[in-house]
């Protein structure tokens, strides 16, 4: 049932029908149902569950090459049909046609242990360790704050091709913010965990030691002191440090910029674009990961694309709508938020590829450089070849084609780490992974 | 399920107090790209959030339609959750009766940007040109169990254009954004030449030495940056221990020229409200005066904790609405003309949401503009970063510009001119 309204197959084909009526090349429906709960705790309490319950529609239509998309959670069967005519007045008339829908396909991600099955006292008892492996670990730590988040999705997707497909997926994620404090001086670190799965994600991770890590760089990073940036030599050790990949290149792959040409890599494919260290992999096909799916939301099987391999740029991330234009195959990466959202290409688990360089041949290497092993804004000094002290205000940028051109060593401890991606159809889950690298020359932020 | 049978399932249930806030949004859009349309969006959305009394203890949901899953729902979070406090709930409120939603046409405005591809011509460098056009009505109602039903609404258009230039190869894009209640107040052709002229200086570059610099933040910048103000008064954030301005309340923590206002109940302002989401007027107040931090920012349940009253600023968090620098006397363009060596930055951008701590108070981001030269805008910048903290931002503060303009419902500045701050290049 929506709202008033039962959408079966029949309802699905009079509503594509509907937009299809003035002549559009293509029209396509996306309902989606979702639940997202977050547990969170604060001053050792579970201070609120955070709980957000949304149903709604989204209609494509396609004319001439361009896209028009209306969405709505008012589900009567009068509002759709007025939100659909109203996008038809802007659409230039042709001839009409029928669309007739094949069997419904439905897809899931496994979960063993769903979140309505595993009791709310166990969430409370773990957010509780959460806090006390903190807080025991350093008298330093003046405030602990943690979560649970667990989103649970399921939607259909009807469009006028005949595609019939229904797709759900549960996500679990746990973050942590570390606060600590010492002669009014104060400092945070963040740490989560997220994969594609119920509540065995417990059995993936060694909570206590995770937290523990945390908080001890959460106290490290009270004694760090300003650093004069510059251009330097940097070493970015693995995980979070990859974010200057999916920013600087990613984003620059997705077929969203490189089909208007907005992309500095729209006319790169089968050009060197990095050093031959460089092998750059999205893979939606990863089992179980935070960034993972196993239909996309435009209804196609998500896949592994090698993106940049050995520093040659391949492919591009492909969804169907650009694909018309870029004359390419849409590969499994037409991606949004929620039904609010057209899909557009988006990453999922963007990673670069393991190398065998070794960490300590890089730190040798540098006469003055930073080596980034914090999630954010503070790192190492390295001075002739040494790790020395904890400095801050560490930003890194640099323009997508150096940085790919400056990746000088790669190591084999690749790690991934979840996260959110917000782009032009919302936020959407991806993972980021990177081994440690030496980059030679980018820019380093910093205070005199 | 309308009100009455959701209320009556409520009391049914236990439930009482029952209030539900809400928001309904009716927004259309287009962008263009090379005067080809890209998108073409349309959007009609009504959002509920929910509070309500469980054996005495106040608990909230949000959802997007109403059912007795989401009474259920909030039992079950009264039940588990181990903080508790009793909210307070609108009664003997007169009515005030929600307007019909507007529907709005924007076939004109797509025309409009379309036409406005043929000023490019004039700039061989320009390889793109992207606007876009959005007219949102959004209406905030509030009603209550109590027979509470009062409503707030605004319209708001928007009109973003980004130009990008190839200079020897490497590309510059420069972007402004205009926001109005009026969309006949909006200059179309003139906010596109003035965007056009920009990208064209700003793509012949130069790298900057690593040093302390004046630098003017253009008004866009600067509302940005005045908008952590929010969380770090945020008396959530105050309680929690996670704010740098945990201990600053009556004390002098920035320059003295810098006063902070907000203003929700002005209509000529983008985020104007008779009331915040939990009911509470808005008043006009001051948020930091001649740089003393004056207030800190409470909805109903930390102003219970803290025995003193809520001050209106409860948006599904702890918000503001129409938050403003008070403007200086000077224009921008004088202020360009008193610098010697500096950097009129026009944009930044962080990373992962640290760029700017409201814990430490430290800033660290990338930056975009141009280098001035005895008071001329000479060149754009090689990629640049920033790095300080709020409050040597806010302290060295010399000259706030007199024009204010809001790009977004919540907080705005005119543009500041700050001195001695670590530019690294």
């Amino acid at each position: 049932m929506i709202g008033d309204i039962d959408m079966q197959k029949k309802e699905y084909e009079k509503y594509l029908n509907l937009a299809l009526s003035t002549g559009a090349d293509f029209a396509e429906l996306y309902y989606e149902e979702s639940k997202n709960r977050i547990f969170r705790l604060n001053d050792s309490k579970l201070d609120s569950i955070d709980t957000s319950d949304e149903k709604g529609l989204g209609i494509r239509i396609v004319s001439a090459g361009e896209s028009y998309y209306t969405s709505t959670n008012i589900l009567t069967e009068k509002n759709i049909s007025t939100i659909i005519k109203r996008l038809l007045k802007n659409i230039p008339k042709n001839t009409s046609k029928k669309v007739k829908l094949k069997s419904k396909k439905n897809y899931k991600n496994q979960v063993l242990i769903p979140h309505d099955k595993y009791p709310t006292n166990k969430k409370k008892e773990l957010l509780y360790l959460i806090d006390k492996t903190a807080r025991n670990y350093s008298e330093l730590v003046v405030q602990v704050s943690a979560g649970i988040v667990e989103t649970d999705k399921s939607f259909t997707i009807a469009n006028s091709n005949g595609k019939y497909v229904s797709s759900s997926s549960t996500l679990t994620r746990i973050i942590t913010t570390v606060y600590t404090e010492k002669k009014d001086i104060k400092e945070h670190e963040f740490v989560d965990y997220g994969k594609g799965m119920g509540y065995e994600i417990l059995d993936e991770i060694d909570l206590k030691a995770l937290i523990e890590k945390t908080t001890n760089t959460a106290v490290e990073k009270l004694d760090a002191v300003d650093f004069k940036g510059g251009e330097l030599p940097v070493v970015i050790a693995p995980g979070f440090g990859a974010v200057i990949f999916h920013e600087a290149c990613g984003h620059g792959l997705e077929a969203t910029s490189v089909a208007p040409h907005l992309s500095v890599f729209s006319d790169d494919l089968g050009k060197k674009v990095a050093t031959s260290k460089v092998t750059l992999i999205d893979d939606g096909t990863i089992k179980n990961s935070w960034g993972s799916f196993v239909i996309d939301d435009e209804g196609n099987n998500s896949e592994k694309n090698v993106l940049i391999e050995k520093g040659i740029l391949k492919k591009y991330l492909v969804d169907s709508f650009n694909s018309e234009q870029m004359g390419q195959v849409p590969n499994g990466c037409g991606r949004r938020q929620n039904y609010r959202y057209a899909t557009t290409s988006r990453m999922s688990n963007t990673y670069l590829e393991p190398g065998n360089d070794k960490i300590e041949d890089m730190i040798k290497s540098i006469d003055l450089g930073v080596y980034c092993n914090f999630a954010v804004d503070t790192a190492r000094l390295i001075e002739h070849g040494q790790i020395k002290h904890l400095v801050k205000g560490i930003t890194l940028i640099g323009n997508s084609k150096d940085i790919l051109n400056n990746v000088e060593m790669i190591s084999d401890d690749l790690v991934i780490s979840a996260g959110y991606c917000g782009s032009k159809s919302g936020m959407i889950p991806v993972t980021i992974g990177q081994p440690t690298i030496k980059v030679s020359k980018i820019l380093v932020g910093g205070k005199e | 399920m309308n009100y009455k049978t959701f209320f009556k399932k409520a009391k049914e249930k236990g439930l009482t107090n029952i209030q539900v806030t809400e928001k309904q949004t009716i927004d259309s859009s287009v962008e263009i790209i090379n005067s080809k349309m890209e998108s073409f969006d349309d959007y009609n959305n009504i959002d509920y959030h929910i509070k309500a009394e469980y054996n005495g203890k106040t608990v909230k949901t949000s959802c997007n339609y109403l059912d007795t899953n989401i009474l259920n729902l909030l039992i079950l979070k009264a039940k588990k959750t181990d903080s508790y406090y009793e909210d307070e709930y609108l009664s003997n409120r007169k009515s005030i009766p929600k307007n019909k939603p507007l529907n709005f046409d924007i076939s004109k405005e797509i025309m409009l940007l379309k036409g406005l591809d043929e000023l490019k011509k004039e700039y061989d460098q320009v390889q793109k040109l992207t606007t876009y056009f959005s007219e949102t009505y959004t209406n905030t109602r509030i009603i209550n169990s109590n027979g509470v039903d009062i409503s707030t609404d605004s319209h708001l258009c928007s009109f973003v254009v980004e130009a990008i230039a190839e200079n020897n190869g490497e590309f510059t894009s420069y972007d402004r954004k205009v926001l109005e209640t009026d969309k006949s107040k909006i200059d179309f052709i003139s906010v596109t030449k003035d965007v056009l002229e920009k990208v064209m200086i700003q793509s012949n570059k130069i790298k900057l030495t690593t040093k302390k610099y004046t630098v003017l933040l253009d008004s866009y910048v600067a509302g940005k940056i005045i908008s952590n103000i929010t969380n770090m008064l945020s008396a959530t954030s105050i309680r929690n221990k996670v704010s740098c301005l945990e201990k600053s309340l009556n004390k002098k923590v920035f320059s003295e020229k810098l006063t902070i206002i907000e203003d929700p109940n002005n209509k000529n302002y983008p985020g104007y409200r008779l009331f915040d989401d939990e009911g509470t007027a808005t008043v006009k107040k001051f948020i930091i005066k001649e740089g003393v931090v004056n207030t800190i920012l409470y909805d109903i349940k930390e102003a219970k904790l803290k025995s003193v009253e809520p001050t209106g600023n409860s948006y599904q968090g702890i918000g503001t609405k129409n938050m403003y620098v008070e403007p200086g006397k000077k224009s921008n363009l004088e202020l360009i003309k008193s610098i010697k060596d500096g950097i009129y930055i026009i944009d930044y951008m962080g990373s992962m949401g640290s760029a700017i701590s409201s814990v430490t108070g430290a800033i660290s981001i990338q930056v975009f503009g141009f280098k001035v030269k005895d008071g001329v805008i000479v060149s754009g910048i090689n990629p640049a970063i920033m790095t300080t903290t709020i409050f040597e931002l806010l302290t060295n503060i010399s000259e706030i510009s007199s024009e204010l303009k809001f790009t977004n419902t919540n907080s705005a500045s005119p543009a500041l001119l700050i001195d001695d701050i670590s530019i690294a290049s």
